[in-house]
């Protein structure tokens, strides 16, 4: 159980860029089993693999966030499968019901039926003695009249079934027959026709005021010989009716449960698909060796990145700076131990009697990467620039003491002091601002003289220097020989192009020549501009022949 | 140890620890991980693990870590000078033990002498750690101010407790007596992913003005006031984006410093608080230090 919610965990921190592993899965488990964890407290249980969890401030910081989401998601998910178990299985309760029901049903019915039919066959015998008890209440001169009339009666269906059947309810409609009878034959002067149909109506009359009474008798005469079965039936109905309620009523109890269900499954769909993407792929998602993952935009040219994007990649930047520089100054800060200074340790020796008691090694480099930033931040290259500068920025701020910047447009300022001094926010424009831009033409001839005559200073053996521009120089005296004279004084130089690498060397473009001079790369996108960055380090070894370093 | 427990053996030795503090140290005491701790300088990196040594009654071996620190100086060495000595030493006694023997015989002999033996084997702080004759701590402070190869060199110890050395093969820690190794860093490069893979994770966070009053107050030689004051002063300090924001024991300084004067004028020492011309600017300017109540005791 606890092994399964850890391993989910895993998974979805890793899907917040967390490297959770194997290894930790494990501590995490050993921690909640056998420390001293109450592991029904959420708080603690975050508490407990929060150190076990996090690499770095950030996931420090957001790991209770991730693990009160992930925590609700899973009990979200837990509470849905045990919905949609409960679903299924109100499903299956409902139509056993139905089918118990109908079962049920249909045997009350036949007995029913039975029943009936029993009764039935009973009660026409009861019916028959009952009428053969009680003839009906004509009088023997009415009984004479019919059976004088039964030609004529008969032709009429209507009156044969009221006198030979036993239809009294039609006695209204045959009276009315008889009453045109009546009229007809008194207007013909029939006296004794008119007397006859005069009788069959009061007979008719009699029958429709007998029926009344008779059929009391007959229920009553009925019921009083069959008194068991008919309270055997109706407790059989009622017995059906009940049932029928009471399957009703579960059937809609089982229906309203399960309306619940659905609604709440519904909502859930979302937690779900959340789920499945985070258990679904489940596959280690590390942070690459040198960046998180990479922000959209990295593929645009500068000048087509909306605001946001850059924002983004400002942030970006801002996070890798610190494994930039962890690998910028790999290669300078090696554990190489100094050579051996064999004069200075034989004259030790002469000290302990020839002995070389004490060795004497050459001082190793200090490990120092000092960095010099050149941009060019002329109209050329305007959109490039703020980039550019976003990328000193942070770079002047992870090498807090190691770092100059200088920027220009035909004359040089040190910007440094600006960019190490506040936010970003404000630096950048206080920079852009401190250059005079408007009406004036990039020149490198110029800044990049007085870098070498005012600064050589700080071009030092362990410096490494980056200058940043399209290289066009407006047809300005050549500026190669002050490049040289740098380049030929640091470590290692580099030239990040702001211009796409088919341009290089068109018109007034100095690309060509200065790539005779120090390595160029195009950077005209944000991946290209940190994939530069990195590379220089990576690449030093073949640039070297090519880099005018006299070490 | 439960989590209160902690926080209580802490402040015995004079710590105040949060939850989350708390939580990470409980783990590394139950699981023995390494556990490195990041946070903002001042913030008690160091001090958590002198005060878990303090804790645990147990013996705090603590290296600092700079741009050139070696594996000589951080794990074992070899004692060059009484190698030679001792070659000197053995000079003459091998000289007539040699006489007349013939050369594969003289170097039978030759190979059993080792002067890379455990007699010549000075251990630095690491390897006396993993050689304590009892649990102790090890604090490997500011790792992020040396070379990424120093991690490398520590993985094994940080892994598996043990150090390698070839001449002598490997010396691992018994299981009980493993030392609780802290690292500290101040994030000033990132540590390799290695590193980071073999320890638990602690990231100290800024402290509130009711904690840092607290703390102030935990040696008792600051009156309460005082310190709910200082620490008030110090929470607004931190929204004047100063270069170096003043840390705790800075401010416990600078306090103490009023407190001693006869007339204390908080701007006086502030010398104690900015480290900077710009910062003692900034805080100047912001009129934090002006309005000070009457703190004494």
């Amino acid at each position: 159980m606890m092994v399964e919610i850890l391993t989910e965990l895993a998974a979805y921190l890793q899907e917040k860029g967390y490297a959770a592993d194997v290894t930790q899965v494990q501590r995490g488990l050993e921690l909640l089993s056998f420390g001293n964890t109450d592991v029904t407290d959420p708080e603690e249980v975050c508490g407990v693999l929060r150190p076990v969890f996090s690499q770095n401030p950030a996931q420090y910081l957001a790991f209770p966030e991730h693990f009160h989401t992930f925590a609700v998601s899973r009990e979200k998910i837990r509470r849905n499968a045990a919905d949609r178990r409960n679903l299924e299985e109100a499903g299956r309760q409902r139509r056993e019901e139905e089918s118990r029901y109908a079962a049920r049903r249909g045997s009350l019915e036949e007995q029913l039926e039975e029943m009936r039919q029993r009764f039935e066959k009973k009660r026409q015998a009861l019916e028959q003695e009952f009428w053969s008890q009680n003839p009906d209440l004509l009088t023997r001169a009415d009984h004479r009249l019919l059976e004088k009339m039964r030609e004529t009666i008969e032709r009429e269906p209507v009156l044969t079934g009221v006198f030979f059947g036993e239809r009294a309810d039609l006695a209204e409609e045959a009276m009315a027959i008889l009453r045109d009878r009546a009229q007809d034959a008194l207007l013909f002067g029939d006296r004794e026709a008119f007397r006859n149909w005069q009788g069959l109506y009061r007979i008719a009359q009699k029958r429709q005021d007998a029926d009344v009474v008779r059929k009391e008798q007959l229920d009553r005469f009925v019921t009083e010989r069959m008194p068991e079965e008919r309270k055997a039936m109706r407790a059989l109905e009622d017995r059906i009716l009940a049932e029928k309620r009471d399957h009703e009523e579960t059937q809609k109890n089982i229906d309203r449960e399960m309306e619940q269900l659905m609604s709440r499954l519904q909502i859930k769909k979302e937690s779900e698909q959340h789920r499945e993407v985070f258990e679904g792929g489940g596959a280690v998602v590390l942070l690459p060796g040198t960046v998180g993952l990479l922000p959209p935009g990295m593929d645009l040219a500068f000048e087509d990145l909306s605001s946001s994007q850059r924002r983004q990649i400002a942030d970006f930047i801002r996070d890798n700076v610190l494994r930039f520089r962890t690998r910028l100054t790999r290669n300078l800060q090696t554990l190489r131990e100094g050579a051996l200074d064999l004069r200075e340790t034989i004259r030790a020796a002469c000290r302990t009697g020839g002995v070389p008691l004490s060795l004497i090694r050459r001082k190793k480099r200090p490990g120092r990467a000092d960095l010099v930033l050149i941009l060019d931040v002329s109209g050329s290259c305007q959109s490039a620039s703020a980039m550019m500068l976003t990328f000193f920025y942070y770079l002047q701020q992870a090498f807090p003491n190691g770092c100059r910047a200088f920027a220009f447009v035909n004359s040089l300022y040190d910007i440094s002091p600006v960019l190490g001094a506040g936010e970003i926010e404000k630096a950048l424009p206080k920079v852009l601002s401190m250059i005079p831009r408007r009406g004036v033409y990039s020149d490198y001839s110029r800044p990049l003289h007085s870098l070498w005559t005012e600064h050589r200073q700080i071009f030092r053996k362990d410096t490494i220097v980056i200058f940043a521009g399209d290289a066009r120089n407006n047809r300005n005296p050549s500026f190669s020989e002050d490049l040289k004279n740098i380049c030929r004084r640091v470590r290692y130089a580099y030239w990040l192009n702001t211009e796409e690498e088919a341009m290089w060397g068109q018109g007034d473009s100095a690309a060509k020549a200065c790539m005779q001079i120090l390595p160029m790369r195009e950077v005209v996108n944000s991946r290209q501009l940190s994939s530069a960055f990195l590379r220089m380090v990576s690449e030093r070894r073949e640039d070297e022949g090519h880099n005018f370093d006299s070490r | 140890m439960r989590t209160n427990e902690v926080i209580e053996g802490l402040r015995g030795a004079g710590y105040l620890a949060t939850k989350e503090i708390a939580y990470a140290v409980g783990g590394m005491l139950v699981q023995n991980i390494p556990l490195l701790v990041e946070g903002d300088p001042g913030c008690g990196k160091t001090c958590l693990a002198e005060a878990v040594a303090k804790m645990m009654h147990a013996k705090l071996l603590r290296v600092q870590f700079y741009e050139g620190l070696d594996y000589q100086s951080l794990i074992y060495s070899f004692d060059y000078e009484r190698q030679l000595l001792a070659i000197e030493a053995m000079r003459g006694a091998l000289d007539r033990e040699l006489a007349g023997k013939s050369l594969p015989e003289a170097m039978e002999i030759a190979a059993k002498i080792s002067f890379r033996s455990r007699d010549f084997l000075i251990a630095r702080p690491v390897l006396q750690a993993l050689e304590a004759k009892e649990r102790c701590v090890l604090l490997l402070d500011e790792v992020d101010k040396s070379s990424e190869e120093v991690e490398y060199i520590l993985l094994q110890v940080l892994g598996e407790y043990a150090v390698t050395i070839p001449e002598i093969g490997t010396i691992a820690c018994p299981e009980e007596r493993r030392p609780l190794i802290f690292l500290t860093s101040n994030r000033y490069r990132e540590l390799s992913d290695a590193t980071k893979r073999r320890c638990s994770y602690l990231y100290i966070r800024r402290k509130t003005a009711e904690e840092m009053k607290e703390i102030l107050m935990l040696d008792g030689s600051i009156p309460e006031k005082a310190a709910a004051w200082a620490a008030q002063c110090l929470e607004r300090m931190q929204n004047l984006a100063l270069k170096r924001e003043p840390s705790v024991p800075e401010a416990k300084a600078w306090i103490r410093e009023l407190l001693s004067r006869e007339d204390p004028d908080p701007e006086a020492g502030l010398y104690l608080l900015a480290k900077t011309p710009e910062d003692a600017k900034k805080i100047r300017a912001s009129g934090i230090l002006r309005q000070m109540p009457e703190v004494g005791a």
